[in-house]
């Protein structure tokens, strides 16, 4: 609880508008898109990074554990606030301070919303590549702190690549800047990649310098119908392989295929086993050629039907379909687990057999999304919260695909993060020597733990 | 003491790859310190014995691919990593190879060619640079703006830490947020954190087709003027690199077959039909703007001597004049007020200075010949980059900036947190002395 002078002192720094201690508030942030809820005990607003400044120094003066926020759009429990914290709360910090296209760059707020940019980059002809399937709801800060994904990622990279510098609030209070609006810009270290993804542990990130790019000359939206998921990913390694790198190469199962049809009625067939949604972009004179190439690669498995999209409103039809399948499922029953796991590329097939396994083993339905050309899964584990012994199975089979990842020489998150999620299972993808090094960062930032304590790492606070 | 050093790294390495004779060390370093002895580890397993035997003695260790820096090196080792050279794995279903530190970067690429596929950053130091240096470094080069910097191609990497343990990283996947992304952070960092040993390395297809286009002009003012057009018309080339004349003249690729003057030089990749565009609308700029010669390249041998020439133009520059050189950036549109500020500056940027833009980048190296000033002309330099919203590169540019700016605060809190990093990964302090001194 925070005491009425507390609140006092909070209210002073940033103003009576941007704190919220009501329990009605407290409840509205303290989840995430996980299951996991807590109460924080109060939320505060900073509007300037003197006042995120501020607020750390005062949090660290009275000892009171800090959460940074922005959207709330979280897949890992990282932004849930734990203990008695107080959630940092980034989102009303949205102002886009500059887009200079000629040099490639724009310069934000962290509370700003992904689209938001996306949209303002419109106008210039520009774009920034990473867009997150919550890309309508989540901050840049949060992007950032998760090193976000999203569709385009297998040509262009994520976050972590289009980040030039961050302004941080130091969990001292201190402000500091890394990296800069040119590239060479860090100062001994590459911190910037540090903080990038560390999932608001290190630091709290109030401005970005971002990477933006001309928007391309050209691209083609394509969709392939498989009866078989296997043939789906069979396509998936040939694409690879001719030397073309598509911008994306997204796949629905069976189940999905349906859940989304039922909600965007594209009028897909439901018996199909497996769709791609494959993009390539570029100039206008090389892409009709890969075209008829990934055509005669999707024959060559097989494909049941392949389309190449002929409007701009067709292609938005599919993405609507791909970027709402998740919130689809809730058509089937009411609560979903969704995993991360990425493998490498060529244990594409022995993935999709071990969710399906895994499905079967606990007797629950398994929706297969993948961002294939990454080898970046997410099964979607179907199920009622109010079940228990259902709940029971499903962390069950979470647990079974983190080890089925691993165990193909993959990783446990492409996109979403540790938090608390998945915290436990870190001794199975690291050695001691390299979460021992984890802490060594940890401590290097934020030796008494007082910012997003007890996610990732847990380490014992100094002096 | 120095005796029973030698004794225990003679039964690491063995004999045979112990140096300790001055004459034949001096094969293997740069600089004037003198070391104690420089030492060839087979692999992992020898690296990490040597520097658990460094750190148990307090004894610096200074690592490099075939040449060490002795700055700050003097009683301490030089690891030479050449005889780990060997390329593990190339990988063709997930486009990704595993390589030993002491690789020949170019040799890595030419054997990752033959099998149609392409590792782009440019060795960090020109030719007979290696994989290792390349990370460690994690330079920027002329390609990072198309394809990205090197630490866009690092999946993973085994890493000895300066405490003796092995640190893996990474796989073969290339989306992973898993813990904290030490795999990117650990590129740059210049042998402070420790000695990587193996690399995984992302690589892409090889693109379909190469065209080299070299333009020469008789004012440095015009060869800006079509950069930038080329740049206004949205053509991003692999390469798109000013020299001035008085490099073009002494190393320049393309030399004795077009005439002389300052060169643009444009490196297209891609598909065949928009590179034969792109190319056709690079040369009819150069002509349209008043270039004296222009010439395209179209055969790949003929390109890749081109190309090569260039490395060992960025190797001559490395090795003999990188203290001098002063490298700033401005953002690609601000490369025409950087160079008219320059000009005031440095009045012999036409003759005796030299000069090379990695326009895409908007970055400037300025080779300044002996009769200008350092200290001085770096201040001025320095001033001229912030005012275009630029910085001098690196750890110098951020000192010089913080000093500019009177950020005093912000500056002693970088030190701080820096070198609290490092101290945590090197509590003795062993590794690469003479870095960020």
């Amino acid at each position: 609880m925070l005491t009425q002078a507390m609140i006092k002192d909070l209210t002073a720094i940033v103003g009576s508008q941007n704190i919220i201690t009501n329990q009605a508030g407290l409840a509205a942030y303290g989840y995430d898109a996980t299951l996991m809820s807590q109460r924080p005990v109060g939320i505060a607003f900073p509007r300037s990074t003197e006042d995120a400044s501020a607020l750390v120094k005062y949090a660290n003066q009275v000892g009171l554990v800090m959460v940074p926020r922005g959207a709330g759009t979280n897949l890992s429990g990282g932004s849930l606030p734990l203990e008695n914290s107080l959630v940092v709360c980034l989102s009303r910090m949205t102002r886009i301070l500059e887009i200079d296209p000629k040099n490639f760059t724009a310069t934000v707020e962290a509370g700003l919303v992904n689209f938001d940019l996306q949209e303002a980059l419109e106008e210039y002809g520009y774009y920034y590549p990473p867009d997150p399937a919550s890309y309508k709801a989540s901050t840049l800060g949060g992007n950032i702190a998760e090193c976000s994904g999203g569709p385009r990622c297998f040509k262009y990279g994520v976050t972590r690549d289009y980040i030039l510098g961050l302004e941080v609030v130091l969990p001292s209070g201190k402000v500091i800047e890394v990296g800069g609006k040119n590239f060479k810009s860090e100062f001994r270290y590459d911190l910037t990649r540090l903080l990038v993804g560390s999932e608001g542990t290190l630091g709290l990130v109030t401005k970005a310098i971002l990477r933006i790019l001309p928007k391309p000359f050209a691209k083609r939206t394509m969709l392939a119908i498989y009866n078989k998921v296997e043939d789906a990913s069979r396509t998936v390694a040939d694409i690879v392989a001719t030397g073309i790198i598509p911008t994306t190469l997204e796949m629905m199962d069976n189940l999905l295929i349906n859940t989304a049809d039922e909600h965007v009625k594209l009028g897909l067939p439901r018996d199909a086993g497996a769709l791609l949604i494959i993009e390539v972009d570029g100039y206008e004179v090389d892409l009709d050629k890969q075209v008829r190439l990934i055509e005669e690669l999707c024959k060559k498995a097989d494909v049941r039907s392949f389309k190449v999209a002929t409007s701009q409103a067709e292609a938005d039809q599919l993405w609507l379909a791909r970027r709402t399948v998740i919130g689809s499922v809730g058509r089937r029953r009411p609560s979903y687990s969704l995993q991360d796991v990425t493998i490498p590329r060529s244990t594409f097939p022995q993935m999709v057999d071990a969710i399906l396994a895994c499905s079967r083993r606990y007797d629950l339905p398994i929706g297969i999304l993948a961002h294939a050309g990454d080898g970046n899964f997410h099964p979607l584990v179907l199920f009622d919260e109010r079940d228990a012994d259902e709940v029971v199975r499903v962390h069950k089979a979470e647990v079974d695909l983190i080890r089925d990842a691993l165990a193909l020489g993959g990783t446990m998150s492409g996109e979403h993060g540790i938090g608390v999620l998945k915290k436990e299972y870190l001794a199975w993808e690291f050695s001691e020597a390299t979460i021992e090094t984890f802490r060594k960062i940890k401590r290097s930032f934020d030796p008494t733990a007082i910012l997003n304590r007890g996610k990732i790492v847990d380490i014992v606070a100094e002096g | 003491m120095q005796d029973k050093i030698l004794e225990k790294l003679t039964s690491v390495v063995g004999a045979e790859h112990l140096v300790e004779n001055p004459a034949q060390m001096a094969a293997f370093l740069s600089g004037a310190e003198a070391p104690l002895a420089v030492v060839l580890p087979s692999g992992t397993a020898e690296v990490a014995a040597v520097i658990a035997l460094c750190n148990e003695l307090g004894v610096k260790l200074c690592v490099g691919g075939h040449t060490v820096s002795s700055k700050g090196l003097s009683g301490g080792i030089a690891m030479v990593l050449s005889r780990m050279n060997r390329v593990l794995e190339i990988d063709h279903e997930n486009l990704v190879a595993e390589v030993e530190a002491g690789a020949l970067h170019t040799m890595f690429q030419q054997k990752i060619a033959e099998q149609g596929l392409y590792f782009p950053p440019e060795p960090y130091g020109g030719e007979g640079s290696s994989i290792g240096a390349c990370i460690s470094a994690g330079d920027l080069d002329c390609k990072s703006f198309l394809y990205g910097p090197p630490r866009t191609y690092v999946l993973g990497f085994e890493m000895v830490l300066p405490t003796g343990e092995v640190l893996n990283c990474g796989s073969k996947v290339i989306k992973n947020v898993s813990g904290y992304d030490l795999i990117h952070f650990i590129v740059g960092s210049r042998g402070t954190l420790g000695v990587i040993t193996k690399v995984m390395l992302k690589l892409l297809p090889l693109p379909e087709t190469q065209r080299t286009i070299i333009g020469s002009f008789v004012s440095l003012a015009k060869a800006m003027q079509v950069i930038q057009i080329i740049m206004e018309r949205k053509i991003y080339p692999a390469r798109l690199n000013l020299l001035n004349a008085t490099l073009a003249g002494q190393l320049a690729p393309g030399s004795g077959q077009i005439a002389p003057g300052h060169q643009v030089l444009v490196d297209l990749e891609g598909f065949q039909n928009s590179t034969e565009h792109l190319a056709d609308e690079v040369m009819a700029l150069f002509r349209l703007e008043g270039a004296r010669d222009a010439l395209c390249l179209e055969e790949p041998g003929a390109i890749d001597d081109i190309w090569r020439q260039w490395l060992q133009l960025k190797k001559a520059y490395h090795d003999d004049v990188q203290d001098r050189a002063i490298d700033f950036l401005v953002g690609p549109a601000h490369l025409a007020e950087a160079l008219n500020g320059l000009e005031m500056l440095v009045a012999d940027l036409d003759s005796d200075s030299g000069l090379i833009v990695y326009a895409l980048n908007g970055n400037l190296r300025l080779f300044p010949s002996p009769v200008h000033d350092l200290p001085t002309l770096l201040q001025e330099i320095n001033r001229l980059a912030l005012k275009l919203g630029g910085n001098i590169a690196g750890d110098l540019g951020y000192r010089l900036k913080c000093e500019e700016l009177r950020e005093n605060e912000m500056w002693q809190e970088m030190v701080a947190l820096t070198d609290g990093i490092r101290s945590r990964f090197d509590p003795k302090g062993i590794l690469a002395p003479g870095v960020h001194q």
